[in-house]
């Protein structure tokens, strides 16, 4: 069974301290090989890692690849794929940043999940009332 | 109010002010008065301190300083590019 987690879970699975690491670890390890995030998940996690959280771009790059790309698949959305979610946040008129939880359900649907790894639970009943939230 | 003499050139010699990319700043009060102000640039905050571990699971960890909570700093930097 596919196992879809946005970024929020994945980016907690690399911080011991954090609140939500033994959480995000077990989910992880659970999801063995069906684990799954978006490439833009993927740049998100490096973003954070080398931005708010400052940590060195080399650290940062050497965690990505240690968890990001070597624990998660890649869901591969298409310029269609963009173009539906797009229109899914102008239909729900729904504006700024959220438009990257829709990409991770848009990530979620395209690989026949049924339920999102996240943190951020209200930002997905938002745009993905078909999905459910973990 | 620290006043500046000029030296026997007619020149002015400041204190350097200390940090890089700083300056002093003239401001024209009156006609006859011009005050400097030392300009300090905001500090950047340096990065955290630490190291990449393999963790318990068995994947990379950071062990180190963590600045703030990771998903409430995903949340942050996600607002601010959407802001930029």
């Amino acid at each position: 069974m596919p196992e879809y987690f946005d970024s929020t879970v994945a980016v907690s699975a690399i911080f011991p301290g954090s609140a939500n690491h033994a959480d995000a670890s077990a989910r992880l390890k659970a999801a063995g090989d069906d684990a799954y995030i978006i490439n833009h998940g993927v740049a998100e996690v490096f973003r954070t890692l080398t931005g708010r959280l400052r940590l060195p771009p080399k650290a940062a790059a050497q965690l990505v690849e240690g968890v990001l790309l070597a624990r998660f698949k890649d869901v591969h959305l298409s310029r269609d794929d963009y173009e539906g979610v797009i229109k899914a946040m102008s239909d729900k008129n729904l504006s700024g940043p959220i438009i990257y939880d829709a990409l991770h359900a848009a990530g979620a649907r395209k690989i026949g999940a049924v339920s999102i790894n996240t943190y951020n639970c209200d930002h997905f009943s938002k745009v993905a009332p078909d999905l459910k939230v973990d | 109010m620290k006043v500046l003499h000029a030296d026997k050139s007619k020149r002015i010699v400041l204190p350097s002010p200390v940090r890089p990319f700083s300056a002093w700043v003239p401001v024209l009060v009156t006609e006859k008065e011009i005050r400097l102000i030392a300009y300090e640039p905001p500090t950047q905050p340096g990065l955290a301190k630490g190291r990449v571990v393999v963790g318990k699971d068995g994947w990379p960890v950071w062990e180190g300083e963590m600045v703030m909570d990771p998903v409430a700093a995903l949340n942050q930097d996600r607002q601010e590019d959407a802001n930029a």
